[in-house]
């Protein structure tokens, strides 16, 4: 791993590989853009202070997201997330929103991005590795440290409790 | 693993709405979907909750601002990577970055003075080569040490004053260079010496220099970090003069300043000791910052 001999060009190609999925992840798990930015941020200096104890047995992706969840398990033990207010889209206003945004605003998005918010940390967690970091099964066990069959479970609670907060939210479509 | 049409492929719909499914397992959940009412009826809901999860992810800041945000944090941080294997990798770049620093006139002042020893010790016999090259092999270290640091001899100094490396940790790298490079001088010298005069041993020949020379590099080593190169090189230099004086001048020769200098400038256990106790304290004093902001990414300090 090129990271490992202080190559800044190799974190670059790191990140454009990873960023998005980083991000995303990072994004819906601690439920605010600047924090995840922040622990975005965490998890790539301690990729480059850290590249040179990356194990090959790992894929890279675990160890990456391994990473960035133990930054963001740091930073929101202090900062408290659990106490910053919900008030729909507008955490995630974007002056210059893109096409998915405008689809998402347009239909009921304040309601989603709501219901999802309301979920539990472990059932945001789950979702997020396995929808927005796009992640298998099998990785995600191993970054979370369960069997594979618990991350099944876990995933399927995760989504039932989003069927019923986008209930709870009076947004109405066919989810179970 | 829906390939006989019985088993439904509920397991994996999740990591299929994903997208984490390739090849054969994608293929296979799809020629099962196809057939599959119940089977994409569930895919539809793990699609929803992909998008919602998804949906109002806004797009990471770009590679470049990211990766300068991340390397200016870790210069600024002080905390190096506690890697053992790391430094000694830092230790070899250092090594060979200040082996093309060092100016070439050092290396080529140094085997000149010492071929000049050697003509010397051929013209005055077969006895005179060790008390030569014990005389000449420790001033060329001094004067190697001298050559490497300081603004007006070393190329690169506006270049070090502004780097994280510590000044005294680059000075330290130099003289390891120069001494390893005087040590082999002086052994090809004694080599040299003792071929041609083979009834002096090559053993007693390196003994008369081997003692002396660390010693008085180690202590100019010491001096220059402690007091600046121009300084130490002086002290050195004097200190030498006596050693000399006492041998040459005969009212001194029986005295007890000659007894002493017998016994400090020899190779012995205790010259070795004192040797080692002056360069480890060089290194202690190399590992210390010069400057408050010394010591990230590249420091051996820690």
């Amino acid at each position: 791993m090129r990271v490992a001999d202080g190559d800044s060009a190799a974190l670059a190609a790191l990140y454009r590989r990873y960023g998005v999925r980083l991000s995303g992840f990072l994004q819906r798990y601690t439920r605010d853009r600047t924090v995840a930015e922040e622990i975005l941020q965490d998890t790539l200096l301690a990729v480059w202070r850290s590249a040179h104890l990356y194990a090959e047995r790992s894929g890279v992706a675990t160890w990456l997201f391994g990473i960035a969840r133990r930054q963001a398990h740091n930073r929101l033990r202090v900062h408290r997330p659990e106490q910053v207010p919900l008030d729909g889209l507008a955490g995630w206003a974007d002056p210059a929103p893109g096409p998915a945004e405008w689809a998402v605003a347009n239909a009921q998005g304040a309601a989603i991005v709501d219901a999802f918010d309301a979920l539990a940390s472990h059932h945001r967690e789950v979702l997020a590795l396995a929808f927005a970091a796009h992640l298998s099964h099998r990785e995600i066990a191993e970054i979370l440290g369960v069997p594979v069959g618990t991350v099944k479970s876990r995933l399927h609670h995760a989504r039932a409790a989003l069927a019923r907060a986008l209930a709870d939210r009076g947004y109405v479509e066919e989810m179970p | 693993m829906s390939g006989d049409g019985v088993r439904h492929c509920t397991d994996s719909l999740a990591e299929y709405a994903a997208g984490v499914l390739t090849g054969p397992e994608r293929a296979a959940v799809e020629a099962h979907l196809a057939g599959c009412p119940s089977c994409r009826a569930a895919l539809a809901d793990w699609s929803a909750v992909a998008a919602t999860t998804v949906a109002p992810v806004d797009a990471p800041p770009s590679s470049a601002s990211i990766v300068r945000a991340v390397l200016t944090r870790a210069a600024l941080d002080p905390q190096a990577p506690p890697v053992r294997k790391r430094r000694a990798r830092f230790a070899g770049q250092l090594l060979r970055a200040e082996l093309r620093l060092v100016r070439p006139a050092v290396w080529l002042a140094s085997v000149l003075v010492m071929a000049c020893a050697v003509v010397l010790a051929a013209v005055g016999g077969d006895d005179a080569g060790g008390g030569v090259l014990s005389l000449v092999a420790p001033l060329v270290a001094v004067g190697g040490v001298a050559g490497v640091y300081g603004p007006e001899r070393d190329p690169a100094y506006e270049a070090l004053a502004v780097t994280v490396t510590p000044p005294r940790l680059v000075l330290l790298a130099r003289v390891t260079l120069v001494f390893s490079y005087d040590l082999a001088l002086a052994l090809a010298a004694s080599a040299v010496m003792s071929l041609a005069a083979p009834q002096v041993g090559l053993v007693d020949l390196v003994t008369a220099w081997l003692g002396p020379m660390t010693l008085l590099l180690a202590l100019s080593l010491l001096l220059a970090m402690w007091i600046g190169p121009n300084l130490a090189t002086g002290v050195a230099a004097a200190l030498w003069a006596v050693r000399v004086l006492t041998i040459s001048v005969p009212e001194l020769a029986d005295g007890w300043l000659a007894t002493c200098m017998q016994m400090v400038w020899a190779t012995s256990p205790g010259t070795v000791a004192a040797a080692l106790a002056l360069l480890l304290a060089a290194v202690a004093l190399s590992w210390r910052p010069m400057r408050p902001r010394g010591g990230p990414p590249h420091s051996v300090a820690s």
